[in-house]
């Protein structure tokens, strides 16, 4: 899930790909609450997992690898309840 | 001596003439090429054409996240202010950023932004609609973005007078900068509004060109074939100074800006009026802030956009204003009509003659429409140190500035 994330951050919003580490906080790898937003889209459009707003500002303190955990336990839930 | 000149000490362009100043200036001085195309962008619009900034691509001028958070609007003016401030010989690492601001003319902010996510919120709904559309569009996010490339905190602004614009913002530089609001401004105007639904409003105005069969000479200022201009993109930014400062840096500036008129016609939206009122009140205000006398102008860069209505009343106004003759050009011959941004590189374009005495000519004009005026062909060294350039505008916005070597 990191390399797909990663791919998002720098290929979609250009991130500079040394500073998209997975101890890297989202904020200090150029994801402001702009570019929150596009993620939210990004990753429903590419990951097809869907966050609400509220889900998504509190993902903002996170890092690059918590959001991809997270991300990974959206997709693992998603194949339980979609057999 | 004028009250307020203010020295030009940076000029930054980016046109479809080329990308830098040197590129642009070299081809509209020596008027060897026009830059109209037809555009496949806008394959919805018949006989579309425009003059494109060629192989401009923001990302390859500037930080990527920078790059895709901006509109081309904005991209522009940001490069187009780069060079100036280099040109200059100024650091922005060594500046009072509270000293320095930005004054630049846009006429309708980030349309290419508007009509894409116009077409999300269509195709897929609002959800879909990017949270960069504002940020994006908004036509002040120019002097915002600009002023936090270069750590300019000093008052910041965009003015609209559409296709005046550019004169009006320096004109505007120049009084803010001789009331003390600034030791440094950077000024002048940006546009990128070769998109469809602007094109095709143009178009049912019946202001462009149809010369498709032709590109080359769809623009063609005060020729008696002209049919309409030629819709163009780009940015000029000009760094203005006092010039006791720019001295003191051991800087010559490259022109001054010595006068500056503007008026409302107050007469329709989009047609000038018959007698040329505005232009006129402008012209002569232009040259009462400059303490100059119509004798005193040696050339004059004209708004001359290839339409038939504009080219015929302003050659008429220039002829009766100006009767010793002073050689008239058009450089829209070469750019094609940058609409907001023609005034602000038609400005660097005239301080750059003025520097190097010579008059850039008008292009595609083979059968001039107007007798009465010296219009010439071939760029022409010429000796002479004060110089105007027109701007008009949909909306009756007229814009004058006089600019002077000395």
């Amino acid at each position: 899930m990191f390399a797909e994330l990663k791919t998002l951050l720098v290929q979609n919003l250009k991130l500079d790909e040394r500073m998209v580490m997975p101890e890297s906080l989202l904020e200090d790898a150029g994801i402001d609450s702009l570019a929150l937003v596009e993620l939210g889209l990004l990753v429903e459009q590419h990951l097809g997992i869907t966050f609400t707003e509220e889900e998504l500002v509190r993902t903002a303190s996170l890092t690059v690898g918590q959001f991809s955990d997270l991300l990974a336990a959206r997709r693992q839930k998603l194949q339980e309840v979609t057999p | 001596m004028s009250r307020s000149r203010a020295a030009i000490t940076g000029v930054g362009l980016l046109t479809p003439a080329g990308i830098g100043t040197k590129a642009s200036w070299e081809t509209v001085r020596n008027g060897t090429k026009t830059m109209a195309a037809v555009d496949p962008s806008l394959w919805q619009i018949p006989a579309a054409l425009s003059c494109r900034v060629p192989g401009f691509d923001g990302e390859a001028f500037l930080d990527p996240v920078l790059a895709r958070r901006t509109d081309r609007f904005t991209q522009f003016a940001l490069v187009a202010a780069r060079e100036a401030v280099a040109d200059a010989g100024l650091d922005p690492a060594d500046w009072d950023g509270a000293r320095v601001g930005v004054v630049l003319g846009n006429t309708a902010g980030g349309m290419e932004t508007v009509e894409e996510q116009c077409s999300i919120l269509e195709k897929e709904g609002a959800r879909y609609v990017s949270p960069l559309l504002l940020p994006k569009m908004l036509p002040n996010m120019v002097a915002g973005q600009l002023s936090t490339l270069l750590g300019a905190t000093g008052p910041g602004m965009v003015v609209a007078t559409a296709c005046s614009s550019g004169t009006t913002a320096i004109g505007v530089a120049r009084d803010l900068l001789a009331a003390d609001r600034y030791d440094i401004v950077l000024t002048g105007a940006t546009e990128a509004l070769v998109t469809p639904a602007i094109i095709a409003g143009f178009a049912r105005l019946g202001a462009l060109s149809h010369r498709d069969h032709d590109p080359a000479g769809s623009s063609r200022p005060f020729d008696r074939g002209r049919d309409g201009f030629v819709c163009a993109e780009g940015a000029g930014v000009l760094v203005l100074e006092r010039e006791a400062d720019a001295r003191a840096r051991g800087v010559t500036p490259h022109a001054f800006v010595t006068g500056f008129g503007a008026s409302s016609d107050a007469h329709h939206v989009t047609r000038p009026h018959p007698d040329g009122q505005g232009t006129q009140a402008a012209i002569n205000a232009a040259l009462r802030d400059a303490d100059a006398i119509p004798e005193d102008i040696g050339y004059v860069n004209a708004h001359g956009t290839s339409t038939p209505v504009n080219d015929r009343l302003e050659a008429a106004l220039l002829a009766k204003n100006l009767p010793h003759g002073p050689p008239i050009s058009s450089t829209k011959g070469v750019t094609g009509h940058l609409l907001g941004a023609a005034g602000a590189i038609e400005a660097a374009f005239t301080a750059l003659a003025l520097r190097e005495q010579v008059v850039p000519p008008n292009v595609n004009l083979t059968d001039p429409e107007p007798a009465d005026l010296k219009l010439p062909t071939f760029p022409e060294r010429h000796s002479f140190d004060l110089a105007l350039s027109l701007s008009a505008a949909f909306g009756g916005q007229n814009a004058v500035l006089a600019i002077a070597r000395h």
